[in-house]
């Protein structure tokens, strides 16, 4: 009898415990961090420990072998020279700036086109959708092939059409077939954004600009275009970060030749075809604060619009 | 040109019979002379994808029931081999048994690969002596790639050893000789020297409507097919220069043999800076698409009746070449010869046996089974690949009247420039170096450039110079300087 | 008007369609009708099934499809764990004051490809490498920041009211997020659970680089269809072909959801 009560009091006690810890965790001050602990814990182990480890490297000279050497900020100086990666980075942002602005014409004149419901719509977007979720590296094998000169489907048809076969990938345009490739597989993104953008936009002040007889053009630089920024800031903030880092459809076509090597290509190479984990190290640490800085200033623009439009 | 093919000919035969001899005077190393092996751990190794380890694979199976060991096979796409085992290799992980290996990274991989002879040694009921009376009937050039620093570390299997693809039927074809003679004096034949290359290229290059053969084309034919693109346009540059009498860098050795250093001479980069000039003015009668073109599509131009030449493609295409010419150009024949200046880019994919492993018994003997002669013959005969043994290329089955052409040819080819090239490759610097894989990946980024009009020729070689000696001074450990 | 409208639309999804389908017709021709110059073939060619019967019969298609399905599925659904509880936190506390939300989302601007070398040592003392959970644990690294990020527009959305409301009939904070906030955000759980799943499914990097045999997902096999001497375009259209399969569906049948999503709540009903 006296064992079982004893039993019952230490049971009681271990319930009373947990709860303990758990009341902490839950409670109005510490629940807001208890949620994050989870993440915090995957960014610690996978984010902190290459960049530490980068961070070191990019101050070593190392090739996977032997001793690393440390030759002080060798590394950066030979980057700020290198004629390679900085046309690279060049390029990065030449693609930047012609995806981006693209995307966001194509999307706005498709959004303007679907604005309104139409029939089939479901269909319509249903295929409208699918590039973006197909594998962009099997893709890029398939492009490549697609583009070649002579036995490319694209110039078979251009062929069969009468016209002149073009030479995808050649020095001067390759680089705009890349684009092309990317834009492809992103548009539906940024049309379907704005779509959305401008269905939800409240009519009656629309009427009543018709009722006081505004130009459609005014009414679209007036009205639409700054009701929809913080949409466009969206697209223009999330194709940034992924565009730089834009590295899938140079794998299976160009592999970096024809004036086409980015800034992603470029590490790549560095790090795991030369395996100079030192020179490769610097260019992530360098490419990183590069990308960071240009995201902060647009993230803060972001989510003021965000705010804006909520 | 009937000269030249005589005394190939001759040779072939007086080969074909020294060969039969050998055949007869002893039984060739198979499966049943593998002896018991006690070690069973399974076996780990990469290999490529592409028919001809399709069929092999199916021969490894056989080697399991024999030893009863279990072989692992990974399949990877060959552009990534290196980077893949090269991981693996360099954080140790002690996974791959077997190492597949580009003749260029041996020297490299050193470290990492067991001498074979040593495992001879240890697990050869013959010993060393066995080891190396089999392999003697590999090309004495690709063996000499699979060695570092005089040590065997791999045994190649299949090669891919260059030549010049020309269409023989063109070349033979009266009204183009008597034209070609008219307009440049003197006979065309397969061209040996630059100048001659480039006229024929010149020669060939014509629009539709215009006449080949007394015949309306109707298409644009071109002169050469190249592989200009990021990928493999530094084997051709190789042929290029090694054919000049120059390289990337000179290897300077010791009185007794060892490395002493390596030195980019003045001589090495005016010939690399000729070369890309000369290859490049060459482009003008290549077809757009060699500017990012592969192996694939340049045979294919070639294939499709659009070019006349390949000066410098990997012989284990011509089959295919062939093939695709006989469907799209009935009449068609093609021909191989050696690259301008007879010194054609030459390596194999080999196979080693990785230091780390847990089973080097079994490994080695799979080596061994691989190189083995039914073994390399069902990789050239299903596989369609070339094998590295010689006795295999010379075998009678291969040069049937059937398959003399394209099969037969090839092989006599094979053997016979290895015969011409072997006393040059132990100075080729590709063979020297621990840097061999690095700078071969960085080649085909750099010799790319000025052919896409990214960079001059002049930048180029500066580019390459200083990568070559930035690469070669962090991953070896001879150094090197520029003169 | 119209007509012009339809013109439109009909070329816009020629544009999109033509190089899927591309795919779809390469994998039923031989290697003859794939290296061909008459564009009559791309379309009219005597189909055959022996790309299908070579990937099947060949390379264990089937094996590194069941590991794609396991470590995408098993990694979103942790994925959604995570970034379901760091999303709420970030959007009901702000906590961290945006600075922590940003850190989060950089960790997508971080070049994998260098990442990967310590990630390799790493796994390699671990015993790691060539196993689903830790492909599994990879692909959970880089979708949950934009997963957090995605679903962080979703819970900003919850009017506070409701919640404090909750509180004062006796709620807990657990039961808070239990009961009331997650019912709601279920159409921005579902979008971001379909990105997850894609972008695991379509992962390269890393796949390639820490699976050997047991835990290679179909990508990398795809990929792989890149020999010395040809490139077998036939198969690899018609794995891409099946690979493409899943994806194609769950847009369909996601779309709605999918655009609501990418507005990040900036775009009500």
């Amino acid at each position: 009898m006296q064992t079982e009560a004893l039993s019952e009091v230490q049971v009681e006690s271990t319930v009373a415990r947990k709860p303990a810890i758990w009341e902490t965790l839950t409670s109005e001050k510490y629940f807001k961090w208890t949620l994050l602990i989870p993440l915090l814990i995957v960014l610690a182990i996978f984010m902190v420990y290459p960049l530490l480890y980068c961070a070191y490297y990019s101050f070593h000279q190392w090739g996977m072998r032997g001793e690393a050497i440390y030759i002080g900020a060798q590394n950066y100086r030979q980057l700020l020279n290198d004629k390679a990666f900085l046309e690279a980075l060049y390029r990065t942002l030449k693609v930047l700036v012609i995806c981006v602005s693209c995307e966001l014409l194509i999307g706005l004149g498709l959004a303007l086109l679907w604005s309104r419901e139409f029939p089939g719509e479901n269909i319509v977007r249903g295929l409208a959708l699918l590039p973006l979720l197909v594998a962009p590296l099997i893709l890029s094998l398939l492009w490549n092939f697609m583009f070649e000169f002579d036995f490319g489907a694209v110039n078979l048809v251009l062929q069969a059409l009468g016209l002149n076969k073009v030479y995808w990938w050649s020095p001067e345009r390759a680089l705009y077939t890349i684009c092309f490739i990317t834009i492809w597989q992103w548009f539906p993104f940024s049309t379907f954004v704005l779509v959305a953008g401008l269905r939800s936009l409240p009519r009656d002040v629309f009427e009543a600009a018709k009722v006081d007889g505004a130009s459609p053009w005014y009414t679209f630089r007036r009205l639409t275009l700054p009701m929809l920024s913080p949409l466009i800031m969206i697209i223009v903030v999330l194709r940034t970060m992924w565009l730089i880092r834009l590295f899938d459809p140079l794998y299976g076509t160009t592999r970096g030749g024809v004036q086409t090597e980015l800034l992603d290509w470029i590490v790549y190479r560095t790090a795991f075809v030369y395996f100079d984990i030192g020179y490769g190290s610097t260019m992530a640490i360098f490419s990183l604060v590069l990308t960071i800085a240009v995201c902060a200033v647009m993230f803060k623009i972001l989510m003021r619009a965000l705010e804006g439009a909520r | 040109m009937r000269y030249r093919g005589i005394v190939i000919g001759s040779l072939v035969v007086v080969l074909l019979l020294v060969c039969s001899f050998a055949v007869l005077a002893q039984e060739k190393f198979g499966l049943k002379d593998i002896p018991e092996i006690k070690n069973k751990k399974p076996i780990n190794m990469i290999v490529e994808t592409g028919a001809a380890w399709d069929k092999v694979i199916e021969y490894i199976k056989q080697f399991e029931t024999a030893t009863g060991v279990k072989v692992n096979i990974e399949r990877v796409a060959s552009p990534v081999v290196y980077s893949k085992e090269n991981v693996e290799l360099m954080a140790g992980t002690g996974y791959y048994d077997v190492v597949y290996v580009e003749t260029s990274w041996t020297c490299e991989w050193s470290d990492y690969l067991w001498d074979l002879e040593e495992l001879a040694a240890q697990y050869d009921p013959k010993g060393v002596e066995g080891f190396r009376e089999d392999i003697h009937n590999i090309s004495p050039v690709l063996l000499r790639c699979g060695q570092a620093y005089g040590k065997q570390m791999v045994l190649p299997f299949y090669t891919y050893h260059m030549g010049m693809f020309i269409r023989e039927d063109v070349y033979n074809d009266p009204t183009e000789q008597a034209a070609f003679k008219a307009k440049y004096g003197y006979d065309l034949k397969p061209p040996t020297t630059y100048k001659e290359l480039y006229d024929q290229a010149e020669f060939f290059t014509r629009k539709k409507g215009d006449l080949l053969k007394g015949k309306t084309l109707d298409h644009d034919l071109y002169g050469v097919a190249m592989m200009a693109g990021a990928y493999q346009i530094n084997d051709e540059i190789t042929s290029w220069i090694w054919g000049m009498g120059g390289d990337y860098a000179t290897v300077v050795k010791n009185p007794d043999g060892t490395i002493k250093e390596f030195v980019i001479t003045k001589k090495d980069k005016d010939i690399l800076k000729q070369a890309l000039t000369q290859y490049k003015a060459l482009l003008k009668f290549a077809p757009a698409g060699c500017l990012t073109a592969n192996f694939d599509f340049a045979c294919a131009q070639q294939g499709e009746g659009f070019a006349i030449i390949q000066p410098h493609q990997f012989a284990s295409l011509f089959t295919w070449t062939a093939d695709l010419l006989k469907q799209k150009v009935p009449d068609g024949r093609l021909g191989i010869y050696p690259t301008v200046g007879g010194q054609p880019y030459t390596g194999a994919w080999s196979l080693g046996v990785a230091k780390a492993t847990k089973n080097p018994e079994a490994a080695y003997w799979l080596v061994r089974y691989i190189a083995s002669y039914d073994c390399q013959k069902v990789l050239m005969k299903e596989g369609g690949q070339f094998s590295a043994r010689m006795d295999l290329l010379l075998d009678p089955e291969f040069h049937s009247p059937e398959v003399e052409y394209p099969l037969g040819i090839v092989c006599s080819y094979l053997v016979d420039i290895w015969q011409k090239q072997a006393p040059y490759v132990d100075n080729y610097w590709y063979f020297n170096t621990r840097a061999g894989g690095k700078v071969y990946e960085m080649q085909m980024n750099v010799l790319h450039k000025p052919m896409a009009e990214e960079v001059t020729i002049d930048e180029c070689v500066e580019e390459l110079v200083a990568k070559t000696i930035e690469l070669t001074s962090k991953f070896d450990t001879v150094p090197i300087r520029e003169e | 008007m119209k007509i012009l409208f339809w013109l439109v639309t009909a070329l816009v999804l020629f544009v999109i369609v033509a190089p899927l389908a591309w795919i779809y017709l390469t994998a039923f021709k031989s290697p003859n009708d794939i290296f061909t110059t008459e564009a009559r073939k791309l379309i009219f060619f005597k189909p055959t099934m022996e790309n299908f019967n070579r990937l099947f019969r060949e390379f264990p298609f089937w094996d590194n499809f069941v590991n794609t399905a396991i470590i995408s599925v098993s990694s979103t659904v942790v994925v959604m764990v995570i970034a379901s509880f760091a999303a709420y936190s970030f959007a009901r506390w702000n906590t961290g004051k945006g600075h922590l939300l940003f850190t989060t989302i950089s960790t997508r601007m971080f070049p994998g490809v260098v990442a990967a070398i310590p990630f390799f040592v790493m796994y390699r003392n671990l015993g790691l490498l060539d196993t689903r959970f830790g492909l599994a644990l990879l692909h959970i690294y880089f979708n949950v920041s934009f997963a957090t990020f995605l679903l962080y527009g979703f819970f900003k959305e919850i009017p506070v009211e409701l919640e404090q409301a909750a509180m004062v009939d006796g709620y807990s904070r657990v039961d808070i997020f239990r009961k009331i906030v997650l019912p709601l955000v279920r159409p921005g759980l579902a979008v971001t659970a379909v990105f997850c799943l894609v972008w695991s499914w379509n992962e390269f990097l890393f796949s390639f680089l820490f699976t050997r045999v047991a835990a290679r997902p179909v990508t990398v096999l795809i990929s792989s269809f890149w020999g010395s001497i040809e490139v077998q375009y036939g198969p690899m259209a018609a794995g891409a072909a099946i690979v493409i399969l899943p994806t194609l569906v769950a847009a369909w049948f996601m779309q709605r959801y999918i655009i609501r999503g990418l507005t990040f709540g900036a775009v009500k009903g």
